[in-house]
């Protein structure tokens, strides 16, 4: 039996890179996407550790059209698991001003937009482009990397407007799909992946990527329809809205 | 008596509001995008004299919400009442740009503008005047189509929208506590507007007034619970 295919955005660096390497190291063919594979070198070197088991995809998921490009390139790959992981917290990461620039009273409006495109909208593209791929293979499902700070009735601290607001957007996006999906087989969910020492949540975060990385991964591999329009935890655990 | 500022006030919602706080007496400043062409708002003009102030206002205009701010800095505003927001086009046999597999992602974009950006740039353009006032409160106008809990498939670019409205307003309540200011989020229901469409669950006079007390019972310091006009709790 052919082993299974996930696709995962953002697979250059930080989370994505940890993702690619325990989808790879589990056998499965991975289609890591990112935005310049030339300066992707520790992805590169991934591909090499695990031959055949890795193909890179250049895609800026902002472009949509080169979303549509790159699913008519794959046209005829099932793939299991399409995981949306690339994101952004805005013009800066937690450690270099994100605090400042997402305050009350300084939105930075061109930030919102952007922050939203790739974040909110970027994930549902890639759920349109790719559907028929997701529907033809064994597994179907969409999973997109969200974050606890998007949990609306979990709201405990200020600031990060454009951040938090594309998080509850994306999980809304997440929770609509998962609604109509399920119809198909597909099973569709947002997924917290832990607050992590990565370029985006820097030193105050507090566990070590790859123990939010292997969480997803368990979380992803096992979830069943069941686990459709639920907001989950990279522990397994059930977030509020 | 206090003083309200209501956006997408010529028509439906912002329209009955600007009417039931203008009978209570309330100083009411009116907002929308063509004053010239808002017949009923300026007959409201007439009947009340000098309660209503009718601004021009498109809400998607962030340099205008700058303007206006700028030219009522001397006033205070006791209840900033973001109800103006755009439906998106409606899911038919023939045009099916919220759903999925054809989003049209313009529109989506317009309709975040408008619904989520608007009422966040509102808040920072009008926080001085409002903490300046007696009650001090910022309301969203929201829908139950934005409960991510209670969410239907189709109409992704409102659905989301209202969901992010309700973020960010649950954000704003923790950030405007110092400054003693209180953030309400609120679903109408289902009322028969032009957006609404002819059907509907609740006429606009109980509506808005339902939609008044819950304005009433606005506390500082503490995220808001999602209610319904009339009073029953909604998930997020």
């Amino acid at each position: 039996m052919d082993m299974p295919t996930v696709l995962i955005t953002g697979a250059n660096r930080g989370f994505g890179l940890l993702m690619t390497e325990l989808f790879a190291e589990d056998g499965w063919t991975v289609l890591a996407c990112c935005r310049t594979p030339s300066k992707a070198t520790e992805l590169q070197a991934l591909t090499e550790r695990f031959p055949g088991g890795i193909q890179i995809h250049a895609l800026d998921v902002t472009d949509f059209a080169a979303v549509d490009a790159l699913a008519a390139d794959l046209n005829g790959t099932p793939i299991d698991i399409l995981l949306n992981n690339a994101g952004v917290l805005g013009k800066r990461n937690l450690d270099q001003g994100a605090l400042e620039d997402q305050s009350f009273g300084n939105s930075d409006w061109a930030e919102w937009e952007q922050v939203y495109r790739i974040n909110t909208m970027a994930p549902m593209k890639m759920a349109e482009a790719f559907i028929d791929h997701v529907a033809a293979s064994d597994q179907k499902k969409i999973v997109t990397v969200t974050s606890v700070v998007g949990s609306i009735g979990g709201s405990i601290f200020g600031g990060l407007y454009a951040y938090r607001a594309s998080k509850a957007a994306a999980n809304a996006v997440m929770k609509g799909m998962s609604i109509e999906l399920a119809e198909k087989g597909i099973t569709a969910f947002p997924i917290h992946p832990g607050f992590a020492k990565t370029d985006m949540g820097g030193g105050r975060a507090d566990i070590e990527p790859i123990e939010g990385a292997r969480g997803v991964f368990k979380v992803v591999t096992e979830a069943t329809l069941e686990h459709a329009g639920r907001f989950w935890t990279y522990e397994g655990k059930e977030l509020p809205w | 008596m206090p003083t309200i500022l209501i956006t997408g006030a010529n028509r439906g919602l912002g329209l009955e509001f600007t009417k039931q706080y203008l009978a209570q007496g309330w100083r009411v400043h009116a907002c929308c995008r063509q004053p010239s062409s808002a017949d009923a708002l300026n007959a409201l003009g007439a009947q009340h004299g000098g309660l209503l102030s009718i601004h021009q206002l498109d809400v998607s205009d962030f340099n205008q919400i700058d303007q206006l701010a700028d030219q009522l800095r001397d006033e205070t505003i006791d209840v900033l009442l973001n109800n103006a927001g755009v439906f998106g086009p409606k899911i038919t046999e023939d045009d099916n740009r919220q759903s999925f597999g054809t989003i049209d992602y313009d529109i989506w974009y317009d309709v975040f503008r408008t619904n989520t950006m608007a009422p966040m740039k509102m808040a920072e353009a009008f926080v001085d005047h409002v903490a300046s006032s007696e009650l001090k409160k910022m309301v969203a106008i929201t829908s139950l189509i934005g409960s991510i809990a209670d969410t239907q498939a189709g109409y992704y670019a409102y659905g989301t929208s209202k969901a992010g409205v309700s973020k960010a307003f649950a954000t704003l309540a923790l950030d405007m506590e110092h400054r003693g200011i209180g953030v309400g989020v609120f679903c109408p229901g289902w009322v028969p507007t032009e957006m609404g469409g002819p059907r509907g669950d609740v006429g606009i006079e109980d509506s808005i007034a339902g939609l008044r007390d819950r304005i009433d019972e606005i506390r500082p310091g503490r995220i808001p619970d999602f209610r319904r006009y009339n009073n029953d709790l909604l998930s997020w």
